[in-house]
């Protein structure tokens, strides 16, 4: 659908005035919401997302394109859009570093996720208890500080206790995590980047 | 009671005075500072003055230094004679205390040089069996009231030798008004100072020689604490890890300062025990690491600091090669990331002076933002990143010798190179012009996307020959092979243009939000003044086109050199502008920016590579 092609480069160029023009235009055509945020929205974000890998685009992009993503999907009411799962994100206790995690918060809402950001210096208790009152599929923790990511693994096992660790998959990132210590905390996943963050929530799904 | 009229010539006019003032204290009184460098107890003889009558007879003192002729000719010391009557007195030129004038780069500043060390020239009277005195009572008896003896054993072991071999001609050196140390002979002259600016990426010490103030040596070099990580918390977390770091950390600053004492001394041909101070600037982190404390607060929220007043140590302490009696200076920090280093940038400026609304950036790796607004004081850190001193581009150098500092694109492009030389690499200032023009003509995209060769069709042909592609990604060539030193071409990749977003976005947007803070608007800006490493000059017709800082009128920004060190100069020779910079640390708010909100928002729109604010 044209429209839609033309919001896709919209977003990708990071032209929100243009992604806002478009998403009426769409909406005042009778395209359904839905069909708006899969072919348009996160259409358009997978391709920001190819274009981070490939180094083409970088974090000035990803933001802008990331703004225009909003300015869109702010056009349409949160019951018309199917979200494909619900992800809690915030930055560790202890930790007041977001701009990364504001990134993958904003890609995963780009891509259909429902996304609860409980902002920064987010305690294990407080995850749980958000993952649990929004039914969430996904927690995501990000952190800065190696002095701070034990609490990721205090998080793990407060799930746990909870009762919930089967349910809610975790997901971690941050500058100094890493695959082995993602794997050492028995977290279901780890991301480099805002980009691999949603392939890998996507992938963490239930079936 | 009577008073006397005491005249002084030339030209002061005169004052009133009590009988019985002594004449130092009456041209005090008149607005005339007299050399006293033994404190008036009639010791040195600096004091010179012609007074014919109207003042007591010459005492014992005054007769041991100065001959028959001088005291038949009416010469007198003025802090050994008192008025008695009304009289006029000639003080020539030599007897004034010099003020002497620290050259802040772009700016004079006058300063009355007053250092924490000093050294009085002493002749003293050989023992006799009318004057049986100790030696150290001699000394210190000479030195007068207010100079306190030794606090260590290794000057006093010293002394009786010194004295004798010198002919009780010596030299007394007094730190903080204690004897520190004696020297034969008169070495007065032989004083010198280091004022140190650790940086994160790059110190650079000054070394200054003490009676004077003068700067008669540079030195500067990368700071090796680099392999413990580029960044302060790299460093804060490497030391608190682990002991072993922080005493690596440790070692390699000091090693660091040695090397550099040792380059300065013999740049200027003076030995290093001649150096009988330093005085350090840095930031918090730094200073913490110098000292061997352990930054164990500043790793987490809510990020407290070890100490954070100024530090006196002896410089074997931290095991610095200077004068075995010499000590280290460590100047007063702001908060957990704002330090010592701040600290010596608003005292250079003089930010903490007048009411209207000054900005002082520090564009390096820790971009430290000062604001004065109404009297009141402001600082913020932004972690800018190492961009701006050549660190993480690729081609990235200090500003020195073969370094590319300034850039212009016309029908191909044009490279100063400092030293006129085979371009060897692109530092700071030279990097904020090429991204400058490369976003002028169009090579790069404002939101820092560099154009493939087929997007660029409206360059200039040779310009556009200049964008190639390589396994990374896109890069700009500005010197080839062929014209560089080392035979490898000199470019700017896209990676590079993405790292000076991140590090301008960090700047712009901490200033951004330092103006909110006072409520005040980029036009509001009286002065906006930008520091930086060592040589580091960056134009501000590029670092306003690039949106490093807001769009302020041209004529209100200047370029401050390093103004830290600077700082550390000020605070090397004057004990009264140690005072003031304590003041300044004390009273200066600390604004913590990752608390503020909407610092993702502003950090966004600031990467993007144009003049800001952009008209929403």
């Amino acid at each position: 659908m044209a429209v839609l092609d033309e919001l896709q480069q919209a977003i990708i160029s990071g032209n929100r005035d243009k992604a806002k023009e478009l998403t009426q235009k769409a909406l005042d055509e009778g395209v359904e919401a839905r069909t708006i945020v899969v072919e348009g929205i996160a259409a358009a974000m997978e391709v920001v997302g190819e274009k981070f890998r490939a180094n083409e685009f970088f974090v000035p992009e990803l933001l802008i394109a990331q703004r225009a993503m909003k300015a869109s999907l702010s056009m349409m009411s949160e019951e018309a859009v199917d979200h494909i799962g619900t992800v809690v994100i915030g930055t560790v206790k202890g930790d007041l570093h977001d701009i990364g995690k504001n990134l993958v918060a904003a890609m995963l809402e780009g891509a259909g996720f429902k996304v609860v950001d409980l902002k920064v210096d987010v305690s294990p208790e407080q995850f749980v208890a958000a993952a649990s009152e929004n039914s969430a599929d996904l927690i995501a923790m990000s952190a800065l500080l190696t002095t701070t990511m034990g609490s990721m693994r205090d998080t793990v096992a407060a799930l746990g206790d909870a009762g919930l660790r089967d349910k809610v998959k975790v997901i971690v990132g941050g500058a100094p995590l890493t695959q082995s210590y993602a794997d050492e905390i028995k977290a279901d996943g780890y991301a480099p980047d805002a980009a691999s963050a949603v392939e890998k929530a996507k992938q963490l799904l239930p079936a | 009671m009577a008073e006397f009229t005491v005249a002084f010539l030339p030209d002061t006019g005169s004052v009133t005075v009590a009988p019985g003032t002594p004449l130092l204290e009456a041209a005090r009184e008149a607005g005339l500072r007299l050399q006293s460098p033994c404190g008036g107890q009639g010791r040195c003889g600096k004091c010179l003055v012609q007074v014919p009558s109207g003042v007591d007879d010459p005492t014992p003192v005054e007769m041991r230094i100065l001959s028959p002729a001088q005291l038949g000719d009416g010469w007198r010391l003025a802090c050994q004679t008192r008025v008695v009557g009304d009289t006029v007195v000639t003080v020539p030129e030599s007897s004034l205390a010099i003020e002497h004038r620290i050259m802040v780069e772009g700016a004079e500043r006058e300063v009355l040089v007053e250092p924490n060390v000093r050294k009085v020239s002493l002749r003293l009277p050989a023992p006799s069996v009318e004057d049986p005195r100790a030696d150290l009572h001699r000394v210190m008896e000479a030195l007068g009231e207010g100079a306190l003896p030794p606090s260590r054993l290794e000057p006093l072991q010293d002394l009786p030798g010194i004295l004798r071999a010198g002919g009780y001609q010596v030299t007394a050196v007094l730190a903080g008004g204690r004897l520190a140390a004696v020297e034969a002979g008169d070495t007065t002259e032989e004083t010198y100072g280091l004022a140190v600016d650790v940086g994160t990426t790059t110190v650079v010490a000054y070394l200054c020689h003490l009676p004077t103030g003068a700067v008669i040596a540079v030195a500067s070099d990368l700071n090796s604490q680099a392999q413990y990580g580029d960044d302060v918390i790299s460093r804060i977390q490497a030391a608190t890890g682990d002991p072993e770091d922080l005493r690596g950390l440790n070692r390699a600053v000091i090693a660091v300062i040695n090397d550099l004492v040792a380059r300065a001394c013999h740049e200027a041909g003076v030995p290093p025990e001649a150096i009988y101070e330093i005085a350090v600037v840095g930031n918090t982190c730094m200073t913490h690491l110098l000292l061997g404390v352990p930054p164990a607060g500043l790793g987490t929220v809510p990020f407290v600091p070890s100490f954070r007043s100024a530090q006196t140590v002896r410089a074997t302490d931290l095991g610095i090669d200077i004068n075995p009696h010499g000590s280290v200076y460590v100047a007063p920090n702001i908060g957990s990331f704002v330090g010592a280093d701040t600290v010596g940038v608003m005292l250079a400026s003089e930010l903490d002076r007048g009411d209207g609304l000054r900005i002082a950036v520090d564009i390096g790796t820790n971009g430290e933002i000062v604001v004065a607004s109404g009297g009141e004081l402001y600082a913020c850190s932004t972690a800018a990143g190492p961009a701006f001193e050549g660190a993480k581009i690729s081609c990235g150098m200090r500003a020195s010798h073969g370094a590319i500092d300034a850039f212009c694109i016309d029908d191909d492009v044009d490279c100063h190179v400092i030293g006129e030389v085979r371009p060897r690499g692109l530092c700071g200032s030279g990097l904020v012009d090429v991204i400058a023009e490369l976003v002028r003509v169009g090579a790069v995209a404002e939101t820092g996307r560099m154009l493939r060769r087929e997007e660029a069709s409206a360059l200039p042909e040779k310009v556009r020959e200049r964008l190639s592609e390589n396994e990374d990604g896109m890069e700009f060539v500005l010197a080839r092979a062929d014209e560089a030193y080392a035979g490898e071409p000199i470019t700017l990749t896209a990676r590079d243009v993405r790292e000076t977003q991140l590090a301008k976005a960090a700047i712009y947007g901490g200033i951004e939000l330092m103006l909110h803070q006072v409520g005040a608007e980029p036009g509001d800006v009286e002065q906006l003044l930008l520091a930086g490493a060592f040589g580091n000059y960056i134009r501000r017709e590029s670092a306003l086109a690039i949106g490093l800082i807001p769009s302020v009128a041209a004529e209100r920004i200047a370029s401050i050199g390093n103004a830290a060190g600077v700082g550390a100069r000020l605070m090397l020779c004057s004990l009264s502008e140690r005072r003031r910079a304590q003041e300044i640390a004390r009273s200066t708010r600390h604004v913590e920016l990752s608390e503020r909100e909407g610092f993702y928002d502003r950090f966004a729109d600031a990467m993007m590579l144009r003049p800001l604010p952009a008209d929403r």
